[in-house]
């Protein structure tokens, strides 16, 4: 059986950081959007 | 890599932006609002007190500037204490709930009336406008007001205690509550229900002493 090849750290840190960055874009493009659609009360 | 792997991993980095954001519309917002309000009791602190006038509300003139502190808002029966700021715009509502002022220099309608706006203890309807869910979430409890429960008005010319009448529910779209009125009355606005903008709450209250 051949084992999956073992990528290195920084190549795997980097991904992590990628999707972080993805999860942080969306939070601020939801947050622009709430600004902008939600009533100033809500 | 995979697509699919690509896909799966791109949804679930959304998934958490959609966690994040929730967390900061609930919680962070309101850390924003905790530090407006701090800084605005230290200038509402440091204000000089204002003579009251015949009208029982402040001298002729008073015209605060937007986001200024006005008066502070207690309600006892829902353990609320803030700091009431002019203006109704979003600027203003993210430091604290908003006194709808009149159409003058800084001011423009929607978010003005175009008559003169009373300030308690004067005679005429006192709107506050505030959030609901975020910011602090200073009316999240107003649907729990009974008529009869007290709200007081602590400003720079004297305190002044209303009693809540009536609760009312209306559409987002209905503006009848901007107009003149003969009552020193004070009404408060919010969204409705909790979580939602489908509606706007309303209590109407009246001027003890």
């Amino acid at each position: 059986m051949n084992r999956r090849q073992r990528r290195p750290w920084r190549s795997r840190l980097l991904e992590l950081l990628l999707w972080a960055a993805v999860a942080v874009a969306t939070a601020v493009i939801m947050v622009l959007l709430s600004e902008r659609f939600l009533p100033a009360n809500f | 890599m995979k697509v699919v792997e690509v896909i799966g991993k791109f949804l679930i980095s959304v998934g958490v932006g959609i966690l994040l954001f929730v967390a900061w519309t609930l919680w962070g917002t309101r850390l924003y609002t905790d530090g407006q309000q701090a800084a605005l009791a230290d200038e509402f602190g440091a204000a000089p007190r204002v003579s009251v006038s015949r009208s029982g509300g402040p001298p002729e003139g008073y015209a605060p500037a937007r986001g200024e502190a006005v008066f502070r808002l207690r309600i006892p029966s829902i353990r609320l204490i803030r700091l009431v700021v002019e203006g109704v715009g979003s600027e203003e509502l993210r430091k604290g709930p908003g006194h709808y002022p009149e159409c003058r220099r800084g001011f423009s309608p929607p978010l003005c009336m175009d008559f003169d706006s009373p300030w308690p203890g004067e005679t005429g309807r006192v709107i506050v406008s505030g959030h609901r869910t975020t910011y602090g979430q200073p009316f999240w409890d107003l649907d729990k007001l009974e008529r009869g429960d007290e709200i007081v008005t602590v400003t720079k010319w004297g305190t002044f205690t209303y009693e809540v009448t009536r609760k009312q529910i209306v559409q987002p779209t209905d503006a009848t509550i901007v107009r003149p009125s003969d009552v020193a009355e004070l009404v408060l606005t919010t969204c409705n229900p909790r979580f939602s903008a489908s509606q706007r709450l309303i209590v109407y209250a009246e001027l003890r002493r």
